[in-house]
């Protein structure tokens, strides 16, 4: 009789919760992610002590910069002048609000069909043509570069280096080789973690320069699309299921980006905890100024802004 | 770099020059010691004789008032001096011991007032009084009365107290003082310990806190240690160090010439007042200290002269050099004075240094030679081996120095060395040189000197070698050198055997004998140097036998091992041959031949003859030489090379060992005769098994194999005769039942290679029958255990082979004819050997194979045949009991995969399950555990044929998929089997048992896996903690245990199910999340399941007595766990990453406070880990937050706020235990006593982090100091020392902050000036440190 009201009421609760779920719960996704996500977080704070250890200076990690940076334009093609004054233009309005005031900022247009957009130690934000190609608006552009100034911002960039330079300046080539073969393994537990807060970053930072933030969703749709992700459906037996399970703590330990959908749900979940505080938010897009690449620096058009959420 | 390494040189020598002699250190402490004793002793003395004297005068006072004089008596003190005998005094009052402090004034403060105040207690004690006086025929004065001197707070002194105020050293020196003055004392005194052993002065002891004293004293010596030496050496390092950047720095008004004088004055002060200070015994230690660093300081002031830019006054570089030598001569020289081998090594190793750094030239080279023989010369000459055995290390490296970079340059540029004849010189001249010590110096040989000078042979001659062929330049002249310079090793060796010195002749003579085996192949080639290395070997073995020395006859041996590597690397591939006789003979094979007769000789000829001069030891391993002739001819006879009767060739030779061996009674000729079988055998099997040529009709393959098999039936017999002879022991017995196996093998082998594929399996079937019944027939266990072998090889063919033949033969698959015809003789087999279960003979325990076996037991042994009865193989053996018991499990096996391959696939697993099914009912009406145990492998089996094939099955059959009905039915026979067997029969084995419980959760398991199948993803963990809820209360109902552990692995299941899924979904409804709805329902149920657990046990904590089994005791523990660790999951997923700290403390908060209430010690740990979890979180994502806004502010206050919570519910539990433990005398759990200080530290330490980050910068020392002020307060009034000691360390943290942070990140010229400065402070309050040492620890 003790424990008949509660079991009463557990049973009934069960049965509601399961009728939810029961009507809620497709396509629901079987992974070790959450665990992951702890372990990387545990082992990224392990991490932050050995690059307070070794780390550079700002004049340093700018040297080192404009070797890569030289070493990358010497190699790839420059994009038009006009697209690179555009980005040029865009990146400064968004790198404003970067954290980090000891970075002067530089903005380059590779002209590559690759999609991809990176960020080298020191400032130096590379975007490729084929991924402008993708865009559409202004606001998407400055999504990307948020992103990436925000890799600057946090030193991921660089922290990928101290290491290495440290080992060099012990042990030599082979050294430096050796602990970047080991950090990079080691790294990877938690790169997903890093490629998140500069989602994260390059939102924030986006919005603090007026930009849409629902663009970068877009723009993360599309490029879903695009590219696709690794099949996640039901498996069909628990065994295959567990496998999946560790082969997809295995996938997710050497994939260097989160997936796709889950950027964009963390896109959207930091655009409305950013925009919670506004009280009445007005966003940038910028279409046209993108078609016409004319920054919104050089030209504002009032039909470009929008309010509130989609 | 370069300069760096020279500072820290310099540094390093310093700190040796520093800390050498630690002997005289201390015996200076002692003599410091002895002197302050003897002046105490003085100041007692004086004070002794006053006080007897103002006794005397008020004794004799008081005798003129009463008694005639009485006549005083002299006696000898300690000193020798003669004192009037006195009367003692009547008790003394406690005045009487006041009187002695006053007068002891500071004596009694002093630190070895605790040593000597015992010594002036003597006149009080009963025993006191003076022997004289109590032999007085007639005393003047009565004796007085012991004193009470235990009661005396002033005087009696406790162990503690004498530790606090003397170090161990002193306690030491001062008890023996004390000992010795009691051995001189006249009388006895009071220093004699047991006087001091009364109640009051235990009790005094014991109301000292020990662990206070202790501490204290542990304080006072680290004090010691860093005043007395520590900061003397860390300012002497300093002060050179700062220096030594002074010299490099560049100053405006300031040259070099200015900045060396100023190096060399300091240098000098440092020195001078190093030597003036020394003389003075107080000093000593400092003055040591001041002395190295002022030589380091000279050191480095002198190489700055020319090596230095900053300071370069001396442009020439041979100058630079002269002048560092002075300096490094002025070192030793300087060193030399104190006898010491390790200040005198460091500084020959700064004037090696001086050449390494310098640019070393050929001639200034010469001077390492110069320096390495007054190295020799000193050493030799004052003993110091162990520096000598450094010396070639240094000259030779310092040449190596030299030599590489020309060597380097000579290889590049492709031309000759340059100067390499003088080179070479020069490193034979060292060589020479450090041969000397050989001869000279002996007469001081002691303990470990000749290991030493072994050593330095060693370091020389290596050094020696190896720098030559290094810079070698005249390959042609090798054979020359080792042969000359291995004479001259075999010369020394021969005097050194003149002068009895038996290490280095060994050592020489090995270095020779190795030089002159090196030297030959230099010049000769091919089966020549085996030819001379046989030779200086067997003379070395004649050597050694005729001058008796078993060190030679080891070298011989060695040198043996050396040429069989020879012949067996080089001389094998050496394919050239000669005629004779119209036949090519190898010449690798006379030299292994004559290799093989020598072997053979010296085993059988030398070491025979002179068997009484050699140990055991050698004579056993001589043996080795004739194992090594048997290899040798085998080579021989392999290099002929003949192919297809190699095999035979050897064996001929193997039967030739044996019989020789049987005749001459040896067993290690039969030994070798056994392995060349072996060998034989082994060819046997790699070649002549291919061999398909026709020879008269049969192939050379049944040729060769039938005649080594028809030798090894001939070598079996032939031992087999020995043995019953009892010529040849039970090993030779063993080898021949072995041959016996092999030959049978390889009629075996013969029989795969002769008959049909298909038939090959019954063929061996058959073979096994007829090898049994004859086994059984002869009496022969070999036959037998042929006879298995062979059924298991059919076993195997007919796995490999038989099971792939589907073609039909008279209707049925040739399959089923092969598979069951061996099936059924299996059987037959089993049956006739009695493996059918038990008869049915009532009463009987005994299974019918063990009758069987029971009844030829009982045959009487076939002594008739003329076998012995040591021969008679026996039935009744342990292993025979197996086969027949595995013959029945493989006929099941065979028919089980008879099943697979004729059903369908679905319905293999039911099929199996029917099977298991009969044999289970087999089982029982045989009662045969064999036939259970069968029926439970194909459970297993049919169980993994289901889950991996029938749960994909989803073909409808009856409305129903095909995998309900399969899995359904598999799962109603497992629970049928659960319960027949239960009921069935109840005395099933422990195992059996097992496998029945194993059934029920097999069945459970399979329909937990259905539910997979049939639930979406989200629902199943909720589900499976239903169902572990409904498990429980099953279990706890009908009291099964199964079912409960059923219910905890489902519950961990549901766990597991929740992290990798539900943790994960970011689906709402109506506003909720999902992931809260469903993982707060599945935590829902744990927790359920905790509470029905904990309610279960009788005190809510471990104990479950007469509720739960003991192995379920841990579970609501787990569970627990399982749910707090979910909680916090939940909290790290859902809430913004800025407040998942804050969730956590306050989640830690609730844990504490649960487990405090409850009073669950589990809980309280549970808090106490979240809240370690949320301290890291806090230090690594809430403090490094790339954007840090107000949100996160008050989250961080949060988090260190529900910390400070902790900290305060900690103390709330110390105040509960505490109280408990007064009450109950049960003592609180021993990591709380820790928590609660690390708790309030962890809580501080974020608060220190926070403020610092949000506080200004230049108020932050404030901020700090009044957060401490606030802890220190807050422990005050909570009672807890730690938050109070915190505090004032926060305070003194502060204070050093104002100090420490300002000088970092300072400019070079501070830099040196701190450094300067620095070292000059400690310097000065090290030398004051000593100065007043006893004052200031007076006042301590």
């Amino acid at each position: 009789m003790k424990r008949t009201i509660p079991f009463i009421l557990l049973t009934l609760f069960t049965i509601g919760i399961g009728a939810i779920l029961l009507r809620h719960s497709e396509d629901s996704e079987v992974s070790m992610r959450a665990v992951g996500e702890v372990a990387g977080e545990v082992m990224q704070d392990a991490d932050k002590i050995g690059q307070r250890l070794v780390k550079i200076s700002g004049a340093e990690e700018r040297e080192i910069g404009r070797r890569v940076a030289r070493m990358v334009t010497s190699y790839e093609r420059i994009g038009p002048e006009r697209q690179r004054f555009y980005v040029r233009e865009v990146g400064k309005l968004v790198a404003r609000h970067a954290r980090r005031k000891d970075i002067g900022y530089e903005f380059e247009v590779l002209e590559s069909d690759e999609v991809n957009a990176f960020a080298l130690p020191g400032g130096h934000i590379f975007i490729t043509s084929g991924l402008l190609g993708i865009m559409t608006s202004e606001a998407e552009l400055a999504g990307v570069l948020g992103h990436e100034i925000t890799h600057v911002d946090l030193r991921h960039c660089v922290e990928r280096l101290q290491y290495s330079i440290a080992a060099r300046k012990v042990g030599g080539p082979l050294a430096e080789l050796a602990v970047a073969f080991g950090h990079d393994m080691y790294e990877r537990a938690y790169s997903e973690l890093q490629e998140t807060a500069a989602d994260e970053g390059g939102t924030v930072m986006a919005m603090h320069a007026g930009y849409d933030p629902w663009e970068t969703v877009n723009l993360m749709e599309r490029m879903g699309d695009k590219f696709g992700e690794l099949d996640r459906s039901k498996p069909s037996s628990p065994g295959r299921e567990a496998g999946q399970v560790v082969v997809g703590a295995v996938n997710d330990y050497f994939q260097t980006h989160p997936p796709f959908r889950q950027r964009i749900v963390n896109i959207e979940k930091t655009a409305r905890r950013s925009q919670s505080g506004e009280r009445s938010p007005r966003w940038y897009i910028g279409r046209v100024n993108f078609q016409t690449l004319t920054a919104r620096s050089i030209e504002e058009l009032p039909g470009e802004w929008w309010s509130g959420e989609p | 770099m370069a300069y760096l390494l020279l500072i820290v040189s310099v540094a390093l020598a310093w700190h040796w020059w520093a800390t050498r002699n630690r002997e005289e250190e201390l015996q200076e402490q002692l003599r410091k010691l002895k002197r302050e004793l003897g002046r105490l002793d003085a100041s007692f003395e004086s004070f002794r004789q006053e006080y007897y004297l103002r006794l005397a005068k008020a004794g004799s006072e008081a005798v003129e008032q009463s008694v005639p004089a009485a006549p005083t008596e002299v006696t000898t003190d300690s000193t020798g001096s003669q004192l009037p005998t006195l009367p003692v005094p009547e008790q003394p009052s406690r005045s009487a011991y006041g009187f002695l402090s006053q007068a002891a004034g500071a004596d009694l403060l002093s630190p070895f007032s605790g040593t000597a105040r015992p010594a002036m207690r003597a006149p009080n004690t009963p025993a006191v009084a003076p022997p004289v006086a109590q032999s007085a025929e007639a005393p003047i004065a009565e004796p007085p009365q012991p004193p009470e001197i235990a009661q005396s707070p002033v005087i009696v002194p406790s162990a503690p107290v004498q530790s606090v105020f003397s170090d161990p050293l002193t306690t030491v020196a001062a008890e023996q003082t004390v000992t010795d003055q009691a051995r001189k004392e006249p009388w006895p005194t009071a220093a004699r310990v047991p006087t001091l052993k009364t109640a009051d002065t235990d009790q005094d002891s014991s109301d000292v806190d020990l662990g206070e004293v202790t501490g204290l004293s542990f304080w006072t010596d680290l004090e010691k240690r860093l005043g007395g030496g520590l900061l003397n050496k860390i300012g002497v390092g300093v002060l050179v160090i700062g220096f030594s950047l002074l010299l490099g720095y560049t100053f405006q008004y300031l040259g070099p010439a200015g900045k060396i004088g100023i190096g060399y004055l300091v240098s000098a002060l440092l020195v001078g007042g190093g030597v003036w200070l020394e003389r003075k015994p107080v000093y000593s230690l400092y003055a040591k200290g001041l002395i190295g660093g002022g030589w380091a300081l000279a050191y480095f002031t002198t190489y700055a002269l020319h090596f230095l830019p900053a300071v370069r006054l001396v442009e020439s570089e041979w100058l630079g050099l002269i002048l560092l030598l002075a300096a490094a001569a002025g070192m030793i020289a300087h060193s030399l004075k104190y006898r010491s081998p390790v200040v005198t090594g460091l500084a020959y190793a700064l004037g090696f240094a001086t050449i390494l750094l310098s640019h070393a030239t050929l001639f200034s080279l010469t001077a390492t030679l110069l320096l390495s023989a007054s190295l020799v010369v000193i050493c030799l000459r004052l003993g110091w081996f162990h520096l000598l055995v450094a010396a070639p290390l240094a000259a030779f490296g310092c040449h190596l120095v030299w030599l590489y970079p020309r060597v380097q340059a000579a290889k590049f540029a492709g031309q000759p060395l340059e100067h390499g004849f003088w080179s070479a010189a020069l490193i034979a001249a060292y060589w020479a040189l450090f041969l000397v010590p050989n001869y000279f110096g002996r007469g001081r040989d002691s303990d470990g000197r000749p290991q030493l000078r072994l050593l330095l042979n060693l370091i020389n001659v290596g050094c020696f070698l190896g720098l030559l062929a290094y810079q070698s330049q005249y390959p042609e002249y090798r054979f020359g050198f080792f042969l000359t310079v291995g004479a001259v090793y075999i010369g020394l060796a021969a005097l050194s055997r003149r002068r009895s010195d038996l290490l280095t002749m060994r050592l020489f003579v090995t270095l020779g004998a190795g030089l002159l085996i090196a030297a030959i192949p230099t010049r000769l080639t091919g089966n020549w140097v085996a030819y001379l290395w046989l030779i200086e070997a067997e003379a070395l073995l004649v050597s050694g036998f005729l001058l008796g020395d078993w060190y030679l006859r080891l070298l011989a041996a060695a040198a043996f091992a050396l040429l069989l590597g020879r012949l067996a690397i080089v001389d094998t591939q050496d394919a050239t041959s000669f005629t004779l006789a119209g036949a090519r003979v190898c010449n690798s094979m006379i030299a292994f031949g004559v290799a093989a007769c020598a072997f053979y000789f010296n085993h059988y000829w030398l070491y025979r003859r002179f068997r009484a001069r050699i140990s055991d030891f050698e004579w056993n391993a001589s043996r080795v030489f004739s194992y090594a002739a048997a290899c040798l001819a085998v080579a021989a006879v392999y290099l002929e090379k003949p192919t297809v009767l190699l095999a035979v060739a050897w064996c001929v030779l193997a039967v030739g060992l044996v019989e020789i061996g049987l005749l001459r009674r040896d067993p290690d000729l039969r030994t070798q005769g056994y392995f060349v079988i072996l060998l034989a055998v082994g060819r046997l099997a790699q070649f002549n098994f291919s061999l398909d040529r026709d020879i008269w009709f049969v192939t050379q393959r049944f040729w060769t194999v039938a005649l080594v098999a028809g030798l090894l039936y001939f070598v079996s017999a032939q031992v087999g005769r020995a043995y019953r002879k009892q010529a040849v022991d039970d090993g030779d017995e063993t080898v021949r039942r072995v041959l016996l196996h092999i030959a049978s093998a390889l009629a075996s082998v013969l029989v795969w290679f002769e008959v049909p594929p298909a038939l090959i399996g019954p063929a061996w079937g058959a073979m096994a029958l007829v090898l049994l019944e004859l086994g059984k027939w002869r009496d022969s266990r070999d036959l037998r255990l042929q006879g298995y072998l062979i059924t298991l090889a059919g076993l195997g063919r007919l796995f490999q082979f038989n099971y792939g033949l589907g073609q039909d033969w008279h209707g049925l698959s040739i399959r089923l004819w092969t598979v069951g015809l061996f099936a059924t003789l299996l059987y037959y087999l089993a049956w006739r050997r009695g493996a059918w279960g038990r008869r049915p003979l009532a009463g009987n325990d005994m299974p019918a194979w063990e009758a069987g076996l029971a009844w030829e037991r009982g045959r009487p042994a076939r002594l008739d045949r003329g076998v012995s009865p040591r021969f008679t193989s026996e039935l009744s053996d342990t292993w025979e009991e197996i086969p027949p018991r595995a013959m029945l499990y493989f006929g099941s096996l065979l028919i089980g995969i008879l099943l697979w391959f004729e059903l369908p696939l679905v319905l293999i697993a039911p099929a199996w399950a029917v099977m298991a099914l009969v044999l289970f009912e087999l089982g029982r009406w045989r009662q045969s555990w064999d036939f259970r145990i069968q029926g439970h492998v194909i459970l297993v089996f049919g169980l993994i044929r289901l889950v991996r094939f029938n749960y994909g099955a989803e073909t409808p059959w009856l409305t129903l998929c095909l995998r309900l009905w399969t899995v359904s039915l598999f799962a109603a026979v497992l629970y049928y089997l659960y319960w027949r067997l239960r009921n069935a029969d109840p005395a099933l084995s422990e195992i059996e048992e097992i496998a029945r419980r194993l059934m029920l959760h097999a069945g459970s398991a399979l329909l937990a896996v259905l539910l997979w199948y049939e639930l979406p993803a989200l629902a199943l963990a909720p589900a499976f903690g239903f169902a572990a809820i409904l498990l429980l209360e099953l279990g706890l109902r009908y009291r099964n245990l199964d079912l409960r552990a059923q219910s905890y692995a489902t519950a961990l299941l549901a766990f597991t199910r929740f992290v990798t899924v539900n943790l994960l979904a970011e689906q709402a409804w109506n506003g909720t999340s999902l992931r809260v709805l469903s993982g707060g329902l599945v935590l829902g149920h744990i927790l359920y399941l905790f509470f029905v657990l904990r309610s279960r046990s009788t005190s809510g904590a471990r104990s479950t007595a007469g509720q739960l089994h003991r192995y379920e005791s841990r579970s609501p523990e787990i569970l627990s766990t399982l749910a707090v660790a979910g909680v916090a999951a939940l909290l790290r997923f859902e809430p913004a990453p800025a407040w998942v700290a804050a969730s956590w403390g306050a989640l830690a908060v609730v844990c504490l406070f649960s487990g405090i209430a409850w009073r669950d010690l589990h809980f309280r740990f549970l808090g106490l880990v979240v809240a370690v979890a949320t301290i890291v979180r806090t230090c690594f994502t809430n403090f490094t937050a790339p954007v840090a806004g107000p949100d996160s502010l008050a989250a961080t206050g949060v988090a260190v706020f529900s910390l400070f919570c902790c900290y305060g519910l900690l103390l709330w539990q110390r105040e509960r235990e505490s109280a408990t433990e007064r009450q109950t005398g049960v003592r609180p759990h021993r990591f709380q006593k820790y928590m609660l200080p690390a708790c309030l530290f962890a809580a501080t330490a974020l608060m220190l982090v926070l403020t610092y980050q949000r506080a200004p910068q230049n108020g932050l020392t404030l901020f700090w100091a009044s957060e401490g002020l606030l802890l220190f307060l807050a422990g005050l009034v909570a009672r807890h020392q730690a938050a109070r000691l915190l505090g004032l360390g926060l305070l003194c943290f502060c204070v050093l902050k104002l100090f420490i942070y300002d000088l970092r990140g300072l400019e070079t010229l501070a830099r040196i000036i701190s450094f300067i400065g620095l070292g000059l402070i400690l310097l000065a309050v090290s030398f004051l440190y000593t100065k007043y040492s006893a004052l200031v620890r007076r006042y301590l």
